[in-house]
């Protein structure tokens, strides 16, 4: 189980290697990982179609962290995706329903007893 | 002939650690922000900021593993980009404590490294300064 909590670490240094980025690696050389996101990183999982865009000294940088994408591709790879619902709750009273299709809902405390289910947990 | 700190509109002085928080995307934007308006810009790395402008970052990330054939600019080459687009208005200052101090000495030559005690003058030498981030 691998847990998120911070969020936007760094849009101009990170690029395409966020921690998601990494997320889906571990995925793949462990032979299987879950995600939970939690505080701010819950809004990793509403969809939205506001991607602002950035362009420095005249070049666009058009390959800038897109965490949605990338949940979206850790579910197609597999990866169980879970996010809590009290931080959904929290950036707002439509985020909720707007939970990307397959992100799973956590009630709130249920995470931490769900930690003796899995053989490593990392706050990630 | 005695080199003094040109004057600018603004000085942005930057202290905080990249890839933590999106203070480094909100400089470069305030950066580009002020010289789409025509100002004068300097900026001074402090902390672990310096580290934005280490020589041994390159031209480019290391490669995304599944997409190896986009170049991904390092942050060493948007601000030397920064700074050719906009030679005479913009300038970068690297404190030298602090980069020898983080192992970060060997700058990237479009950058100048200012001694710690010359701080001062690069906020007299400015109209505003603008201080982003905590060490």
């Amino acid at each position: 189980m691998l847990i998120v909590e911070r969020a936007y670490r760094g849009a101009v240094e990170e690029q395409f290697a966020d921690a998601l980025y990494f997320v889906r690696e571990l995925h793949r050389q462990s032979g299987g990982v879950e995600l939970a996101l939690r505080g701010p990183a819950a809004g990793y999982a509403v969809q939205t179609d506001r991607r602002p865009a950035l362009r420095i000294a005249g070049r666009p940088l058009d390959r800038l962290p897109d965490p949605r994408r990338s949940v979206q591709q850790l579910l197609d790879d597999g990866v169980a995706v879970w996010a809590e619902e009290p931080d959904l709750v929290a950036l707002g009273a439509t985020a909720p329903a707007r939970l990307i299709p397959g992100v799973r809902c956590l009630a709130e405390h249920e995470l931490a007893s769900r930690w003796p289910t899995y053989a490593r947990v990392w706050f990630f | 002939m005695v080199w003094t700190v040109p004057p600018t509109d603004v000085l942005l002085k930057v202290l905080g650690a990249p890839h933590h928080t999106e203070l480094v995307t909100t400089l470069f934007r305030l950066a580009e922000a002020l010289l789409d308006r025509g100002a004068t810009v300097q900026v001074w790395t402090c902390a672990e900021a310096t580290g934005l402008t280490r020589a041994a970052l390159g031209d480019s990330k290391p490669p995304d593993l599944t997409d190896r054939a986009v170049d991904h600019p390092s942050t060493a080459r948007l601000v030397r980009e920064l700074l050719t687009g906009a030679p005479d208005r913009m300038s970068w200052y690297v404190c030298r404590f602090c980069s020898v101090d983080r192992g970060a000495a060997e700058q990237i030559p479009e950058v100048r490294v200012r001694p710690a005690a010359r701080f001062w003058e690069h906020v007299l030498a400015a109209d505003k300064t603008v201080v982003l981030g905590v060490c």
